[in-house]
């Protein structure tokens, strides 16, 4: 299992939180937590939104302590320095998620777009309604399609 | 407009994603040493979980600056038993960790209805965070601070949510034309328009200034 979601999960956790390490760490604890619920697997139709709703989880409490930490930080006058990629363009487009996306929304966005996930499973991965789920993804689609183009 | 196309343009935007390099896996020693660490911060964190076990069944955090939910719960605010099926039903055993297994389900705070009676709720999780339960479904946040003063929910096209107090309406562009929704008691309603063809949500305060919103 580790073997054939790995790669894919870790791009998904580097594309929410923006830190290869952090990623790392998250794509373990990802593992660690399907590992000690293996005896409940059984009742699992989708193993791979599984894997990914657990990811999710993982990452959104990341960027949530991590918010709370920056707003510690801005407090105390300091800054955080983020790993970021050499590629331009990724960066770019990392920005432009992180700044016209809300985390919830832009898991949402990249399981949608970049892997490939039904509303029915986001829905199951969220605790949203399919409806909700898709409203969002509306909206989040409008918002990055109004900002590529925009001069 | 929104239709297929837009999916395969934002496909196409993200597809460079793609080119973002595996990870490594973690070796053992550094998991080791992580487990130590995340032992004594568990223990850290035993303690002042115990000395703040209650403050969070109150919903204390999660309802800051909600002061419709500010109130000691009475038998009102306790959740319809079929919403509460509904919460359980969504939290089988192997989903641990969506949204409605972490909710605090005591911390419940009646705080609007919906024009079908449907109730709203303001209900803490286990993390301090702010939830919102509707007839249909629920959504959680961060809990509202005055960077992020409203959170959002709609169902079909029926738009609704909690703002931060001092709130005192909510607007948005709907077909060129500029919609304001009143706030009352930290809710807001508002009927014909869906969350995505409302685009940008501006919240305004009683002191005048306004707030405008991602999605």
């Amino acid at each position: 299992m580790f073997r054939a979601h790995a790669p894919e999960l870790g791009r998904y956790l580097v594309a929410m939180v923006r830190d290869r390490s952090l990623a790392e760490d998250l794509l373990q604890d990802t593992f660690h937590d399907a590992l000690r619920a293996w005896d409940r697997l059984d009742g699992v139709g989708n193993e791979r939104a599984w894997l990914y709703g657990i990811a999710r989880h993982r990452a959104l409490g990341a960027l949530r302590r991590g918010r709370r930490f920056q707003r510690a930080l801005v407090r105390l006058g300091g800054s955080r320095e983020i790993a970021q990629e050499a590629d331009a363009e990724l960066v770019a487009l990392l920005d432009l998620l992180e700044r016209e996306l809300s985390p919830e929304l832009r898991a949402l966005v990249l399981l949608r777009y970049v892997h490939g996930f039904q509303a029915a499973e986001l829905a199951e991965m969220t605790g949203l309604s399919p409806d909700a789920v898709r409203q969002r993804l509306a909206r989040g689609r409008a918002r990055l399609i109004a900002k590529e183009n925009s001069p | 407009m929104i239709g297929y196309s837009d999916d395969a343009k934002v496909m196409d935007l993200l597809a460079p994603l793609r080119r973002l390099e595996p990870l490594t896996f973690v070796g053992s020693q550094r998991a080791e040493r992580r487990q130590r660490r995340l032992v004594f911060v568990a223990a850290v964190l035993l303690v002042g979980l115990v000395l703040t076990g209650v403050a969070i069944a109150d919903g204390v955090g999660a309802f800051d600056g909600i002061g419709a939910a500010q109130h000691p719960q009475t038998a009102a605010d306790v959740l319809d038993p079929q919403i509460v099926a509904r919460l359980q039903q969504s939290c089988p055993d192997n989903q641990f960790w969506t949204p409605p297994c972490h909710l605090v389900l005591d911390s419940a705070r009646l705080i609007g209805q919906v024009p079908s009676g449907g109730k709203l709720y303001a209900v803490a999780d286990t993390r301090g965070d702010l939830c919102i339960v509707d007839p249909t479904g629920m959504i959680c946040g961060t809990g509202l601070t005055r960077s992020r003063p409203i959170e959002d929910e709609s169902v079909g096209e029926l738009m609704f949510g909690v703002a931060l107090d001092g709130v005192t309406a909510i607007s948005f562009e709907h077909a060129g034309e500029e919609v304001t929704v009143p706030v009352k008691d930290n809710v807001w309603i508002y009927e014909g328009v869906s969350l995505p063809e409302a685009g940008a949500l501006t919240a305004h305060f009683d002191d005048g200034t306004t707030v405008t919103l991602s999605p």
